[in-house]
């Protein structure tokens, strides 16, 4: 355990990721100043499942779209891949974000007039793959997730736990090297929320994918790599497990 | 993004609303008709009216007069216009022949029946490149001396002037009977003397005159610009007007000062007649082969002095009349059009309120901007094209409707003339409309769903 600020868990077997460097953000409410983030600096490293922890309105949420990249920090510097994010323009960040960014939401956020394959192959539609290509590509990653029986099942047919899945499948579906995931778990029952998590803690750890998520939720947080506390747009305190890159499971 | 999947996005948008699509679609498919249908019946004018000019006569032929009235107000001038002026008419680039008339009233008479005829003296030989069609008998040779041939409703010129009742008027057209005189086969002469045949020929103080013979050999078929006159070689009309002149001249000389008397003389059209060698024509056709060039040969004539008249001018001067018709029924139909745009921007700006989740999604998944634009302008634009190759259809129908009523209505169109005319490129344009006020009306919807902050679409309820 290390001190809040200035941390540098750089480890001579681990590359990092994403660094960030003094990112402050600040919204204008009015005339009001609402500090989110306040002069955060850390790494993330390859293949790590990270997660920011915090209760609401700590600014853990922040931090999580101002690396995604939706949100532009108002000092500071977000490195992903040795990429400024911060300086891309739109055109090139949507590309990055094919490239390099899955996403999970908490509310799933799939397109209700879409059925599940379609919605797994969006990311890749956006790229411009054809169709006969990410509908198999859809059909192997529904496979994988426990989904074979619902592939044609519009969102709206499917229980919470499975349209999560799908949620997942989606974001796995390009093959990037970063997950985000903002409290995945949230909208869902303790028993599936845990079954969601394996899923997908086991496939970023299968390719070894970054996964950086967002909770609430102590036991939930207890399941990453490295805890990251978030308190008042500050990181307080940042606790590793022992054995880094070791599955979870194992602890 | 294929541009396959932003159509196929759009398309399953636009079927997923389908009672709003059609509703959006029928407002543009009301548009497109109406412009279409409006557009139809400016085509249909001009069509008729194009078909009314052709059998008014040829496009190709300028008429030529010595009078000049200067555009500008002022008095006429005049000009000779002899030999040697035709000379330069055919020197004119684009002019195909020169066709010099020579023009007098003359009295026709056969038995009872007398006529009053525009007789006009014209080269035999250029009659075919004039246009001149002959419907019975044959057209002029260069050695003929009396022989005429008749426009079309010359025959029906003549009338019996001591039949009761009959106050000399002239009917023109074909009533349904015959011409009372056959001018091919029955017995013609012709004279100057305006009074002959006529009741008061034998008041005393009225000279008789001579007669010559004639001889119908032709009657022209029906054209605009022939019907009215008989036509006679030049060279012939020349003579027989120089021997009016001397008669003329003879009788006024044994008549004295008896002015009075001097009533029913042919004021003749040829001024100079024989008086001088070089006769001055009244009248010079100009025939110039590509009706492209009329105007340009036209203006030069002018420029030379002359008055110069052509089916051109009235063609100009209608097309102008027309065009204005047209943008006022265009517009007329452009205002439901104009409707329809708002609504499609309506129906636009409603999909976007409720898609605004799913653009968000879009957004943070990585689509690009350009195509979020895409999809809904090409949502707009199917509205449009789908709303204008329905309403065109629908054109095609009411435009068959409108023609077969007007031809129950009023029989005397003319034979294939129709009111409402939609040719090709008024369809092509109409769709072709349609879609140009989808993109337009989906404009700036789709403006707003990429200006759409990712973040706000996508906030947990």
């Amino acid at each position: 355990m290390k001190g809040a600020r200035n941390i540098s868990v750089e480890k001579s077997n681990m590359e990092p990721i994403i660094s960030i460097t003094n990112l402050s953000k600040i919204y204008r409410v009015g005339s009001e100043k609402v500090v989110a983030l306040q002069d955060v600096n850390m790494n993330i490293n390859k293949g790590e499942f990270c997660c920011f922890l915090g209760t609401s309105g700590s600014g853990k949420s922040t931090l999580l779209n101002v690396l995604a990249g939706l949100e532009k920090p108002t000092r500071g510097n977000i490195r992903i891949k040795n990429v400024s994010i911060e300086k891309l323009n739109e055109k090139k960040l949507a590309a990055f974000r094919q490239d390099n960014v899955g996403f999970i939401f908490q509310a799933y956020n799939l397109v209700n007039y879409l059925n599940a394959v379609e919605n797994v192959s969006l990311p890749l539609m956006f790229k411009g793959v054809s169709k006969k290509e990410r509908t198999k590509r859809a059909v192997d990653l529904l496979k994988a997730v426990g989904l074979s029986k619902h592939l044609r099942h519009k969102p709206t047919q499917m229980s919470g736990g499975q349209q999560q899945r799908v949620g997942i499948a989606r974001a796995f579906i390009t093959n990037p090297e970063i997950i985000f995931a903002d409290e995945p778990t949230g909208n869902l029952d303790s028993k599936t929320s845990l079954e969601v998590l394996d899923l997908m803690a086991g496939l970023a750890k299968k390719n070894r994918q970054t996964l950086i998520m967002v909770t609430h939720d102590l036991n939930i947080a207890k399941r990453a790599d490295r805890i990251v506390y978030i308190l008042d747009g500050r990181i307080e305190k940042i606790e590793e497990k022992q054995y880094t890159g070791v599955s979870y499971e194992q602890n | 993004m294929k541009i396959s999947d932003v159509l196929g996005m759009s398309l399953k948008n636009l079927l997923r609303r389908k009672t709003r699509t059609l509703l959006t679609l029928i407002g543009v498919l009301i548009g497109t008709t109406s412009i279409a249908v409006m557009m139809s019946i400016g085509v249909g004018m001009d069509r008729t009216f194009e078909n009314q000019l052709s059998r008014m006569g040829s496009l190709h032929t300028i008429t030529v007069n010595s009078y000049y009235f200067p555009e500008n107000g002022g008095f006429a001038e005049q000009k000779n216009l002899d030999d040697k002026v035709i000379k330069e008419f055919e020197q004119i680039e684009g002019v195909e022949a020169v066709m010099p008339q020579l023009r007098a009233f003359l009295k026709f008479a056969s038995g009872r029946y007398v006529a009053h005829v525009d007789l006009i003296g014209i080269d035999s030989s250029k009659m075919e490149a004039f246009d001149f069609e002959i419907s019975e008998g044959r057209l002029l040779n260069g050695d003929d001396k009396g022989a005429i041939v008749f426009g079309s409703q010359v025959p029906y010129f003549f009338y019996n002037p001591r039949a009761v009742g009959n106050s000399g008027m002239i009917m023109f057209g074909d009533n349904g009977e015959p011409p009372p005189v056959n001018v091919l086969e029955d017995k013609l002469i012709m004279t100057f003397d305006m009074s002959y045949g006529e009741s008061y020929a034998n008041q005393p103080g009225n000279v008789r005159r001579k007669t010559y013979k004639a001889q119908g050999v032709g009657i022209l078929k029906e054209s605009g610009e022939y019907s009215y006159s008989a036509f006679i070689n030049i060279d012939y009309l020349k003579k027989l007007m120089q021997d009016n002149e001397r008669e003329e001249k003879r009788i006024a000389a044994s008549q004295g000062g008896s002015e009075g008397s001097i009533v029913y003389y042919n004021t003749s059209y040829s001024r100079g007649g024989s008086s001088s060698r070089n006769t001055s024509y009244e009248t010079v056709l100009v025939k110039v082969t590509d009706v492209n060039k009329v105007e340009e040969v036209q203006n030069k004539i002018k420029e030379m002095g002359f008055g110069a008249y052509s089916l051109a001018d009235a063609r100009n001067e209608m097309k102008k009349t027309l065009a204005v018709v047209q943008a006022i029924l265009g517009a007329i139909g452009a205002i439901s059009l104009l409707v329809a745009s708002l609504g499609i921007t309506n129906t636009m700006y409603m999909s976007i309120y409720e898609r605004t989740r799913e653009i968000g999604i879009f957004k943070v998944l990585g689509c690009y901007l350009k195509d979020i634009r895409g999809m809904f302008l090409i949502e707009a634009a199917l509205i449009g094209f789908f709303g204008g190759a329905i309403g065109i259809g629908v054109s095609y129908t009411i435009s068959a409707i409108i023609n077969t009523i007007a031809v129950r209505v009023m029989m005397d169109m003319g034979e294939g003339a129709s009111i409402s005319v939609i040719p090709l490129w008024l369809a092509l344009a109409a769709v072709a409309v349609a879609v140009l006020v989808g993109l337009i009306a989906g404009y700036f919807p789709s403006k707003r769903a990429m200006k759409l902050s990712a973040l706000e679409a996508i906030k947990n309820e």
